[in-house]
């Protein structure tokens, strides 16, 4: 039984900075009203444990900090195969088995969720609590494009689900 | 002579951060260290002033795969402060959440980070595509440990119900008779571990050393008291600083943490040689059959010692619910009266014993904090290994020096809690 409620995570460690803008992005948008229809869920330093909320579910965004060559502060949405993501050299630590890693894994778990991941570029990701002075100061906006891009792919399941129903798939 | 130089970085997501350095010339080792980055005041900046209804919850995020672990050490610690007193049924349920924990750890370490090693892949996402029902087993079992995790602690990543005083949901005999039954499923997966265990070589090496842990007069210790070394006397756990003699090694920005006057070692293979005659029946039977010697130099084993604990964790859990299923849940509410005082908490993380110490206002809030965890207790002697272990290897080819340095710090698991999870991508067709 497939669930058909979209997750929204987000991912990141609130006590490295702006690692941890995306559940701290999430946390304002879930104040502001949130997104009803939809499962919202703070997977904070989740590695493994994410694959158990991804098991049996049709489509999930994620919300993670991400260096994607941007300035601070940008917000973009993408799809896995807009992506490479550059691989990281063997962990020592369980903590280093990065998000990637982790959705190559979930395959092997049966886990065919379609994916569409919200990145934001981080400005420090060095040890503390709480978000940069320079991303702080901007969480407001981040919050807003989060969200716009979030409702725009919500928009187009929801169309691709309609279409599929009328036999238009 | 050998001229060696064994770099292994990992700067893909923090500068300096779990470096492996070892520089050896004409067969003399000029440079060796292990580059661990984590800010010397980190935890104490970030708790002072917060109330204690809130430091469990950041203290949690410390780490993801241990969260459980500093939630409930800091707990104990705000109930020390308080003089506030558990209930059986509180303690039964922490213990229950503490087995689910160290399961799930060992589990992650065991297949994610140690077995890649023995099938020479670099990761475990080959050894997904050549070993699928290897990598399955583990995600299965990580799985199942997860969801008690969830169980008892009100979700599966940084535990939400565990306070001082209890708990703030407590889980219904229902959900407790489903997750025995799953439990018990588990042995297949267990007895699988333990015959794929019995296969990989493990690398001879020996360094007798101090083995500190918690130990108990009536159970094998993870969640409550006294500090036990292997050749000294025991401390109460208020008595840590005696143990702990912290000081910053100009190199890695944390706390080095070195105990009396050697390095000394904490984790399963510590906690395995101060108390295995307190494993539960079927991890002593295990402890037999993998022909463990007694206590044990070999900092290799720290891997054999926690399959062994995964046996005593499974076992004990089933045992503890058990007894919940037969006596049922009574509802109970958390009393806490805050109070100026000083607490303490020492309790055993996968990873080795790890201490909080709070120091709180009339009000209930952060004067001063302290915390120790296992991995900065490990460092010194994870470099005195590396030093014994470096002339053994140096005769191999440059790959293999790396792989034996790398596996010899695997086997610590180290807690590399400054890691950050952010995604590093690259845009095609740009």
């Amino acid at each position: 039984m497939v669930a058909q409620e979209v997750l929204i995570a987000a991912v990141g460690g609130e006590l490295m900075s702006d690692d941890g803008v995306g559940p701290r992005v999430l946390a304002e948008l879930t104040r502001a009203g949130g997104y009803p229809d939809c499962r919202i869920l703070d997977a904070g330093t989740a590695g493994t444990a994410l694959l158990a909320e991804l098991a049996g579910r049709e489509r999930a965004i994620l919300i993670d900090a991400a260096r994607m060559g941007e300035p601070p502060g940008t917000v973009r949405g993408f799809a896995p195969g807009e992506v490479r993501f550059r691989p990281a050299p063997a962990p020592l630590s369980g903590h280093q088995i990065s998000l990637d890693s982790v959705l190559a894994l979930a395959r092997h778990y049966g886990v065919r969720t379609e994916l569409y991941f919200i990145g934001i570029e981080p400005h420090t990701v060095g040890p503390g609590y709480g978000l940069s002075p320079l991303l702080a100061a901007r969480l407001p906006e981040l919050a807003r494009e989060t969200d716009r891009l979030i409702r725009r792919q919500l928009t187009h399941w929801n169309a691709l689900r309609e279409a599929s129903q009328h036999g238009h798939g | 002579m050998k001229d060696v130089s064994v770099n292994v970085e990992h700067i893909a997501r923090v500068e300096g951060h779990g470096n492996v350095v070892v520089n050896v010339r004409n067969g003399e080792i000029k440079e060796l260290r292990l580059e661990i980055v984590e800010s010397p005041r980190f935890f104490e900046v970030m708790l002072q002033g917060r109330p204690w209804q809130e430091v469990p919850h950041i203290v949690a995020r410390i780490c993801g795969i241990c969260a459980a672990s500093h939630t409930l050490s800091s707990i104990r610690a705000v109930e020390n402060a308080f003089g506030t007193v558990p209930s059986e049924q509180t303690v039964l349920l922490r213990k229950l959440l503490l087995h689910a924990e160290t399961l799930q750890s060992h589990i992650l370490h065991l297949y994610f980070l140690v077995a890649p090693d023995f099938f020479r892949a670099d990761s475990v996402i080959p050894l997904a595509s050549s070993h699928p029902e290897v990598v399955q087993r583990a995600l299965r079992m990580k799985m199942l440990s997860n969801e008690l995790c969830a169980v008892t602690g009100g979700r599966h990543i940084h535990p939400i119900t565990p306070t001082p005083g209890g708990f703030t949901r407590l889980p219904s005999v229902a959900e407790l008779v489903a997750m025995r039954a799953k439990l018990a499923e588990m042995e297949g997966d267990l007895l699988e571990t333990l015959a794929l265990y019995k296969t990989l070589p493990i690398p001879e090496f020996s360094r007798p050393t101090e083995c500190v842990s918690l130990a108990h007069p009536d159970e094998y210790p993870l969640y409550e008291g006294e500090i036990a070394c292997s050749s000294r006397p025991r401390l109460a756990p208020h008595e840590y600083l005696q143990l702990v003699h912290e000081f910053v090694v100009p190199h890695s920005a944390a706390k080095h943490v070195s105990g009396y006057k050697a390095p000394y070692l904490v984790g399963a293979l510590a906690r395995v040689n101060n108390n295995h005659a307190q494993l539960s029946p079927r991890a002593q039977a295990v402890l037999g059959e993998l022909g463990l010697a007694l206590p044990n130099a070999n900092t290799f084993h720290n891997n054999t010692a926690q399959l062994i604990e995964c046996v005593h964790c499974w076992e004990d859990a089933m045992r503890i619910l058990d007894l919940l299923i037969e006596r049922g849940i009574t509802p109970e509410v958390p009393r806490v009266e805050p109070r100026a005082g000083h607490g303490f908490g020492a309790l055993e993380a996968p990873r080795g014993i790890l201490f909080h110490e709070y120091e709180f206002d009339k009000q209930g809030r952060i004067r001063r904090a302290n915390c120790v965890i296992p991995t900065g207790q490990n460092l010194a002697n994870c470099e005195a290994d590396m030093r014994e272990l470096v002339p053994l290897v140096l005769d191999r080819k440059p790959d293999d020096i790396r792989l034996a340095m790398e596996m010899l710090v695997r086997a610590y698991d180290p807690c590399i809690s400054c890691a950050t999870h952010l995604l590093d991508v690259e845009f095609v067709d740009e």
